[in-house]
């Protein structure tokens, strides 16, 4: 945790996160036609969940890799 | 399944609990930790899915769709703020030695019981209806293994639930009332909570993949036949029942649960070995929780495809689907996963929640009663743990009875719910506490209370209602008729989710008193001294250890008292690890100042709680608290003050540099001022002596015309010396003032100092022969050459060797001369065999007109000139003139002249 602008970095993934996860943009996915034989909305939450977890983990060891 | 097999597999897994706790226990003991890493810190706050998670998700995938998610959503988006919110509440509590969520409040607000009490208070009426939540979970799970009706009916005659729930009493006092000093880790739990949490991961994984791979042809199968059924198809395209604001509310309510259950705290606070393990944890977590979900959709469309609607309780599909292919091994695997997870929880929340009591309700109030007289008693170290597992066996109990009076008639997630939206209310006290300098005890009674009850308003008591033990009518026309007081639509307005309805009129309710109150009243000096220790937690080092104690106790009593309470040898070595790290000796010292005081505080304060702590050291410490006025002085406006006064000692320091600077040049100034001032004085005086002569020997030549002429050349001879005599002042002063101001033209070559003195000698013979004077030269051949201006040296040496020869014995006058090369230069040494100079004047050879010699004589021989401006020559030239006069053996004149090419090595 040496990186000089790991806060401001985890408060923009806040957001990031914040906005993937809004009502608004999970409308945007709630539609029948399925993607790969799957619903569109349960891909769409998993995937950005994932996404979420690989920039938090990159962000919080950005640190230690510099070192 | 066999109601023996079913006992026998879960007494046996949780024999394995206790076994890791005891293993973890006593590696522990043995200092090689088994859990001071971040993946067994990340599994430990995996605590958060309960039975709720393994059993109600899929329930409300099955009833509302995706939403469930939100639910693992929120803890991930704080997780992504760990590094700024549950590092400083790390740094807070660890500094303060903070228990649990009731004593953070309390130590917060000014070390207030009552306020610690109050959260302690709410906390158990939010946490035993949780509790009673798992045994219902596990009682049902074995009720439905048991082959007995599905569905969570009331009335389970072997009663599990209670086997279990002492089970897991056992198990929470063997190894949650380990010590007395809860900010001592309980390893062993933290492991045995671990393991769970891989147990309940892999449990549910298993029975995920055998009901997608084996019941049905993968997840595009079940996803196809759902969208296929109208009455399952909208599952997969809205986003919940509950609409946007549900959503945003089950995010919100998870984001304040994740951070304020009594059990998270326990495991991301209390249990926590090393800040740093928050990195690696802050995506395992999420990972975690990501894992667990993975499945619940397609079980619960599973659920909804194979069952008749209706038929099966929906809660129970992760059980219910591996039974109705009649495979009992992944049923057995989903009923340990569920019990891992209902046990997990349990054990945690009830030592989390006994700490509470403890240490915020009971320590409080029995150390009040006096007639008691505990505050008297020697050892209360078993009391205190007597306290704890009481208050584990009444938590277990009151959740055990709630289960079994009440709990029948909810759905599991309700319940859960419910709990979360009252763990919301301590949001604003705890963040605004952390962040807000401002708030004040006051604001935090009014926001919890107000947020509190209208919580039980608008979801406690509609939870009463229609668990049929108030009227209906309660719901449906509001209190005694009042439609405006419906608890589900307050107003007349309902959000379409009783939960956000809930949430945000509690919170409007919370943050108004709370913020409101706070900006209204004052806080006290406790409270300002501790709302500073919060804030500036990572920064202002001195103002968070500003003394909060006056006054002075002896060490011998504040050792007593600790003792007391953590044990006689945990008191002794504590204080002789604190004396050591402040590097006092405890035997010479007696009196305890305000640091060690402080101290003792916090120590007692892991023990029983911030509150009671003050009060115990309150009764030893003599001296009055500190007053308002000196913590306002000392923290309000130390952020301010002390960056201001370190400016302002800076700027003093560079103007006291300045002035010191001024005053030495201004000194400087006036000296040669004074010089100046001496120096014309005196030339004008030595002028006018010669001139004074001159003149009254010219008028005695011009009146006395009949002189005799012997007497007349003499008469003259006397006028041209001292006009000769006038000329060479006037010369040297003129020299001297060019060297001084600088003027002077020099003309530096590198000059053979041999031949030099040889002139010098010649140009003095003269002189020699009329005073009878022997000169002994010693010059060596091969001299190497100096630096100098040579017409200034050979006035230097002209100079010496003319005032050797005035100053020499009269009657066998002898002058030695030496040139001698030296490390440094090359030395000329002029000695006369006269009677030398007297020590005290020694100093003053080279200064302007100072002339001692003339006692002997009693008129001056020369001009006071001479030797000042051979030392400002043989200074100017890089070289150093010095006298020593030995008695008896004359002045010694020594000048050493730098080398023309670099300086020689030191041989």
């Amino acid at each position: 945790m040496k990186d000089p602008r790991l806060g401001e970095r985890l408060i923009g993934l806040l957001l990031l996160a914040a906005l993937l996860f809004s009502p608004m943009l999970l409308a945007l996915f709630a539609r029948s036609s399925p993607v790969a034989g799957l619903p569109p909305l349960v891909v769409y939450v998993f995937a950005a969940w994932v996404v979420v977890i690989i920039l938090l983990a990159r962000i919080a060891h950005s640190g230690d890799r510099d070192r | 399944m066999d109601s023996w097999l079913i006992l026998g597999v879960a007494i046996g897994y949780l024999c394995v609990l206790f076994a890791i706790a005891r293993w973890g226990d006593r590696r522990a003991d043995a200092g090689r930790s088994v859990v001071a890493n971040p993946t067994i810190y990340a599994l430990s706050m995996a605590v958060y899915c309960t039975a709720w998670t393994f059993y109600g998700s899929v329930g409300r995938a099955a009833a509302n769709g995706i939403d469930f998610v939100a639910i693992y959503l929120g803890p991930t988006l704080v997780a992504v703020l760990w590094w700024h919110v549950t590092r400083k509440m790390l740094r807070i509590s660890k500094a303060n030695r903070i228990t649990s969520i009731a004593d953070f409040v309390a130590s917060r607000y000014g070390k207030s019981s009552l306020l610690g009490g109050l959260v302690a208070i709410i906390s158990l009426i939010v946490i035993t209806p949780y509790i009673a939540l798992q045994l219902k979970a596990v009682s049902a799970s074995v009720e439905i293994l048991r082959g007995a009706p599905a569905g969570m009916g009331r009335g389970t005659l072997d009663d599990t639930a209670l086997y279990v729930a002492a089970l897991m009493a056992a198990f929470a006092i063997l190894y949650g009332t380990r010590h007395i000093d809860a900010t001592e880790r309980h390893e062993g739990m933290v492991a045995a909570i671990a393991f769970e949490s891989i147990v309940k991961l892999v449990a549910f994984m298993v029975v995920g993949l055998f009901v997608t791979f084996a019941m049905f042809a993968g997840p595009q199968d079940i996803f196809a036949r759902a969208l296929a059924r109208p009455d399952i198809a909208p599952l997969l395209v809205s986003t919940g029942t509950s609409g946007p604001a549900g959503w945003i509310t089950l995010t919100l309510l998870s984001m304040a649960a994740i951070l304020f259950l009594p059990r998270q705290f326990q495991v991301a606070i209390v249990e926590n070995v090393d800040e740093r393990h928050l990195a690696k944890a802050s995506w395992l977590f999420p990972l975690y929780l990501l894992l667990i979900n993975l499945f619940v959709f397609p079980i619960a469309l599973a659920g909804l495809l194979t069952f008749a609607p209706g038929s099966v309780d929906s809660d129970l599909f992760v059980l219910a689907l591996p039974l109705q292919v009649g495979t009992g091994a992944v049923a057995m695997v989903a009923f340990v996963g569920g019990l891992s997870a209902a046990t997990g929880m349990v054990i945690v929340e009830t030592i989390a929640l006994a700490t509470m009591l403890c240490n915020d309700l009971a320590m409080p109030i029995l150390l009040r009663i006096r007639v008691l007289g505990l505050s008297e008693r020697a050892d209360l170290t078993g009391l205190l743990v007597g306290i704890r597992r009481g208050s584990i066996v009444l938590v277990l109990l009151l959740g055990y009875l709630y289960f079994h009076f009440i709990g029948g008639s909810y759905a599991l997630v309700s319940i859960g719910l419910l709990s979360f939206a009252a763990v919301a209310q301590f949001a604003p006290t705890i963040i605004g506490g952390m962040y807000w300098r401002g708030a004040t005890r006051a604001g935090a009674f009014g926001g919890l209370i107000g947020g509190f009850g209208l919580w039980a308003y608008t979801l406690l008591l509609p939870a009463f209602a229609r668990s049929g033990w108030i009227d209906v009518s309660f719901l449906t026309d509001g209190p005694a008729g009042i439609a405006v007081l419906r608890p589900y639509a307050l107003f007349g307005v309902s959000l379409g989710d009783p939960l956000a309805h809930a949430l945000f009129w509690s919170m409007v309710a919370n943050i108004g008193l709370f913020v409101g109150l706070s900006l209204a009243t004052r806080a006290g000096a406790t409270e300002r001294m501790q709302a500073t220790r919060f804030v500036d937690v990572f920064s202002h080092e001195e103002a968070t250890r500003a003394p909060a104690w006056r006054g002075t106790a002896q060490i011998d009593e504040l050792m007593q008292l600790a003792a007391r309470f953590v044990g006689r040898a945990r008191a002794v070595q504590a204080f002789e690890s604190h004396a050591r790290e402040r590097g006092v000796d405890l035997r010479r010292v007696e009196r305890a100042d305000a640091s060690f005081v402080g101290f003792t505080e916090r120590l007692l304060a892991g023990a029983i709680g911030a509150a009671s702590a003050r009060v115990m050291t309150a009764s030893v410490v003599k001296g009055e608290d500190v007053s308002l006025g000196e913590v306002m002085a000392i923290l309000d406006e130390a952020t301010a003050v002390i960056e201001y006064s370190r400016q302002l000692e800076q700027k003093s320091k560079a103007l006291e540099d300045a002035s010191a600077e001024l005053r030495a040049a201004n000194m400087r100034l006036r000296e040669l001022d004074r010089l100046k001032d001496e120096f014309l004085t005196t030339v004008t005086h030595e002028l006018r002596t010669p001139l004074t002569s001159i003149r009254s020997f010219s008028e005695i030549l011009h009146d006395n015309v009949d002189l005799p002429p012997e007497q007349r050349r003499e008469f003259l001879s006397i006028v041209i010396r001292e006009s000769e005599r006038l000329t060479r002042l006037i010369n040297q002063v003129l020299d001297l003032a060019k060297i001084e101001a600088g003027r002077f033209e020099w003309q530096i070559t590198a000059i053979d100092m041999k031949a030099l003195v040889s002139d010098a000698i010649a140009a003095t013979s003269q002189l020699f022969k009329e005073r009878q004077v022997r000169l002994d030269a010693q010059l060596p051949p091969d001299l190497p050459a100096v630096r100098a201006d040579r017409d200034q040296i050979m006035q230097v040496v002209i100079n010496l060797l003319s005032n050797a020869v005035k100053f020499s014995s009269p009657e066998r006058g002898l002058v030695e001369l030496a040139l001698r090369p030296r490390a440094d230069g090359l030395e000329l040494v002029v000695r006369d065999n006269g009677p030398g100079i007297a020590t005290e004047n020694l100093s003053q050879v080279f200064e302007k007109f100072r002339q001692f010699g003339d006692q002997q004589s009693g008129k001056p021989q020369g001009t006071g000139l001479g030797l000042a401006i051979c030392r400002r020559i043989v200074e100017h030239l890089g070289g150093a003139i010095a006298v020593s006069s030995p008695p008896g053996a004359g002045a010694r004149f020594t000048v050493v002249l730098p080398y023309a090419d670099a300086p020689r090595g030191a041989s």
